[in-house]
């Protein structure tokens, strides 16, 4: 059986009537595509091994430099392209069916749309093959486009919009009729900043209709502020995942803590690798690590300093994706180097 | 679903302004085949209504190669197919509403020219031309059944000018499938089976002809136009259901 009609056909483990994932709006095991050019024979493996589980109502962040599969990997989960290998599911349909795309929305990066249409009539078309009557089709899109800015534009063909208005367009046509689950693409691209602003109202406003929305975006901030967990892809692989809680927190990058009490502030030797700040009678301090902590905790009462709070210093989304990407990088180009095969491996044993 | 997408592509079909140019020549050529008519020496009225029906055939042939033949292929080009197959939507519904979206064009066009026509063959002929002009408007209309099947294949698969190369080849080819049974007879096995096996795979569009019935003012046989229906629908199915086949496994990156 070729990849294709395991896609469409394979509806043995649904993982929403299974133990794992059950109820989840998403899982996808394994899901791998390898391109191969028919000319030259040549492949390039786009997604490589990405599992992932979004439960429902949750929002979920694709994040990773550009190439890295986020792309390829919604469209891998919608069925306009085939798995090489695994497995997904949405809204426990096996996706690439056209039953695992009812209730689910779609906004593709840079949208194109039929350009002899005007806004209205391409969301009615939009919201029948949703599902819906064309009276309700035509009245949600009006609906849509209203809530959008875009009221006066209505019966004007798409090929007279910018890009920006584009962009609203497909977010009318992703979020029309409903869905439960949301699939948007670089949802913020092309918009100014007040059309992002408008975005993130969107999305938070799924987050309360408990819509899950998984979403890949480059504007990280967005990221930070609306998802619950993400995933970083680099070089097509999963590298890493989690709530985002989990994926800033310090660990091992220390703990911010603010002091009050008598200045200057002397620290002893042992604790060289503390940073400190004064605002005023307040001190910030920025220990590294848990034993400096620790010490620090221990030397600011002595000191004559009362300490007000202790928070662990939130790495920034961008420095964990820069340091994915760095790193992945690194290991591409490691791959890729002469002294990396066996040659090199028989030195680092000898 | 098949005619939510056939209504968007009627629609979008008749925005296309190449859709008018074409509509515009055919109504020319129409013209101008009641212009002809002085000299044909007192044929001057079979002249206009075998030019008239030639006109429409050749506007429907236009029409097919330089629409139809980027019907899908543009889609998947602009990547608006992906607004459409990210829905509930199977690969085979979103073909065979392009398919009848795009051929419903062709028919109310072809019945706009048809009406136009067989007008004028009252005109210059007499009644007893009506029925045999009208019968001959429909006939060419099921063959563009045919025609927008083969584009909707070929489009699917191919760049529009591969496309509409295939077509026209198909369509030069299919006006001689009796003459290539023929030719098979005099040739040894294998090739005569093999002649005629590919003779019966090319669509035969002399059954869509009213020539005869047209020269000489008769209806045409009820018998020609069932056969012809039948087999519109027959060689139509089985073309798109070569193109569903074909399409299921496209990807679109």
């Amino acid at each position: 059986m070729t990849d294709t009609s395991r896609m469409e056909t394979d509806t043995r483990e649904r993982p929403g009537t299974g133990q794992a994932g059950l109820g989840a709006a998403l899982v996808a095991t394994g899901l791998t595509k390898v391109f191969r050019d028919p000319w030259t024979l040549r492949s390039k493996t786009a997604v490589e091994d990405v599992s992932l589980t979004v439960e429902r109502g949750e929002t979920f962040g694709l994040l990773g430099p550009n190439g890295a599969g986020k792309t390829t990997t919604l469209k891998l989960l919608l069925g306009l392209l085939r798995p090489t290998a695994g497995r997904a599911w949405l809204l426990g349909e096996p996706a690439g069916s056209p039953g695992s795309r009812v209730g689910v929305g779609y906004l593709p990066e840079s949208p194109y749309f039929s350009d002899r249409l005007t806004a209205r009539e391409f969301l009615t078309f939009s919201g029948q093959l949703a599902g819906l009557a064309q009276g309700e089709a035509r009245r949600l899109g009006g609906h849509w486009l209203e809530r959008l800015g875009l009221a006066a534009r209505a019966d004007t063909q798409l090929r007279k919009f910018s890009k920006g208005m584009l962009q609203r367009v497909g977010l009318a046509h992703a979020l029309l009729g409903d869905p439960e689950l949301v699939f948007l693409d670089e949802p913020m691209s092309g918009l100014d900043p007040l059309g992002r602003r408008e975005v993130r109202d969107l999305i938070l406003e799924c987050q309360e209709r408990g819509v899950t929305v998984v979403f890949s975006s480059h504007i990280l901030p967005d990221v930070e502020l609306l998802c619950e967990r993400v995933a970083v892809l680099a070089h097509g692989r999963v590298a890493r995942m989690g709530p985002l809680d989990e994926l800033l927190e310090t660990g091992e990058h220390g703990s911010e803590v603010v002091a009050r009490g008598p200045q200057p502030l002397l620290l002893p030797p042992r604790l060289a690798g503390v940073t400190h700040e004064v605002h005023g009678r307040r001190v910030v301090l920025r220990a590294t690590t848990a034993a400096a902590l620790g010490e620090l905790l221990a030397y600011l009462p002595g000191a004559g300093y009362e300490v007000e709070s202790v928070t662990p210093a939130r790495r920034s989304l961008e420095s964990v994706v820069l340091e994915v990407a760095a790193a992945s990088g690194e290991a591409a180009v490691a791959a890729r180097a002469p002294g990396s095969g066996r040659r090199e491996r028989q030195r680092r044993a000898g | 679903m098949i005619a939510v997408i056939a209504a968007n592509t009627f629609r979008e079909v008749l925005r296309d302004r190449v859709w008018f140019v074409l509509l515009g020549f055919g109504f020319v050529l129409l013209a101008g085949s009641k212009a002809l008519s002085p000299i044909a020496l007192g044929e001057g009225g079979r002249l206009t209504v075998d030019l008239g029906l030639s006109a429409l055939a050749l506007l429907g042939l236009l029409v097919v190669t330089v629409v139809g033949a980027s019907l899908v292929h543009q889609e998947i080009d602009r990547r608006t197919v992906h607004v459409i197959l990210a829905r509930p939507v199977s690969r085979t519904v979103y073909l065979l509403g392009k398919w009848a979206g795009f051929t419903a064009s062709l028919w109310v066009s072809g019945a706009l020219m048809g009406l136009g026509l067989t007008a004028v063959a009252w005109w210059v002929r007499g009644p007893q031309a009506v029925l045999p002009t009208a019968q001959a408007v429909v006939l060419i209309c099921l063959s563009f059944a045919v025609l927008t099947a083969l584009a909707v294949l070929f489009s699917a698969l191919s760049t529009p000018l591969l496309s509409s190369l295939y077509t026209l080849s198909l369509y030069a080819l299919g006006w001689w499938t009796a003459d290539i049974r023929s030719f098979a007879k005099a040739l040894a096995e294998p090739v005569r089976s093999g002649l005629t096996a590919v003779s019966y795979a090319l669509p035969n569009l002399e059954l869509f002809s009213a020539r005869l019935a047209v020269a000489h003012a008769e209806p045409v046989p009820v018998l020609q136009l069932a056969l012809a229906a039948v087999y519109a629908a027959g060689y139509g199915a089985a073309v798109l259901g070569l193109a569903a086949l074909a399409f299921r496994g496209r990807e679109f990156k």
